[in-house]
């Protein structure tokens, strides 16, 4: 998230931001780093956690044992350590996580970051005006684009109630 | 008699063309609905204009999600405009 997104938007009080986890098979320690931040939620230090994976990921990505490095990071951030530990080493939060993962996959995500504003998808990392242009069109009431087909389209196939639609995008060549 | 015989066959033969083109009865369809077309492109393109899906005022979103309001990953005023979900993951 762009530090200026927080500053234009969140600390005016226009849009809540909410971080969910989409831990990708192929990132080695991406499931237990987003373990070592529920279990710092829990603590009430959840986004000084936040930070710190995002600040340390050269340290901790390629290690062989990153778990060790995120306790370390959870006694500088003093939290209870013995709380802490039997967190991430029980595995406390891993079934929130795929959770999340499971709601994001079903609202389109297949990788990372990918954003949802007021349901308008917006994929991968984009610039901060782009972000605003999102934005400001949801601040004003916009929604996402509605996928409708006109009642006369000679190219939709099936009973115009259906209570699916597919719609696909592509091209002849 | 054999004229008769004759009128009487053309007559069963009518009947049996009849039954045959009619609608199939057995099988009703809830809320009197036609049943799902399985016709190629083409047809449905030049035979059914109109069964195009209707215009809705339902706008169709990737996913306006819930947020608990005890979500500890959040930040900003739990009534805002806006909600902005950021699906990642640290590494």
């Amino acid at each position: 998230m762009a530090p200026q997104i927080i500053k234009d938007y969140v600390e005016t009080g226009k849009i809540r931001y909410v971080f969910r986890n989409f831990p990708l098979s192929f990132h080695n320690w991406a499931q237990k780093a987003a373990e070592a931040a529920e279990c710092a939620g829990e603590q009430g230090q959840y986004w000084p956690m936040h930070a710190a994976l995002f600040n340390g990921q050269d340290e901790w990505s390629g290690s062989a044992d990153a778990v060790t490095i995120f306790k370390g990071m959870a006694g500088t951030l003093k939290l209870d350590q013995a709380q802490f530990d039997s967190c991430i080493d029980g595995d406390k939060y891993a079934e929130k996580i795929q959770a999340d993962a499971q709601e994001g996959m079903k609202a389109g995500v297949s990788g990372t970051p990918a954003f949802l504003i007021n349901g308008i998808f917006v994929s991968g990392a984009q610039a901060y005006a782009a972000f605003q242009e999102t934005i400001d069109y949801a601040l004003a009431g916009g929604e996402a684009p509605s996928m409708t087909v006109p009642a006369d389209s000679y190219r939709s196939l099936g009973e115009a109630n259906a209570p699916v639609v597919i719609t696909e995008f592509s091209d002849f060549q | 008699m054999r004229l008769k015989r004759t009128w009487l066959a053309a007559l069963v033969a009518l009947a049996l063309l009849v039954a045959a083109c009619g609608p199939d009865l057995s099988t009703p369809i809830p809320g009197g609905q036609t049943a799902a077309p399985t016709q190629a492109p083409t047809q449905a393109a030049t035979s059914v204009p109109t069964q195009g899906v209707q215009a809705t005022d339902t706008p169709v979103t990737s996913g306006n999600l819930p947020v608990d309001p005890n979500d500890w990953r959040t930040l900003g005023l739990a009534d805002a405009k806006v909600t902005f979900i950021e699906y990642s993951d640290f590494q």
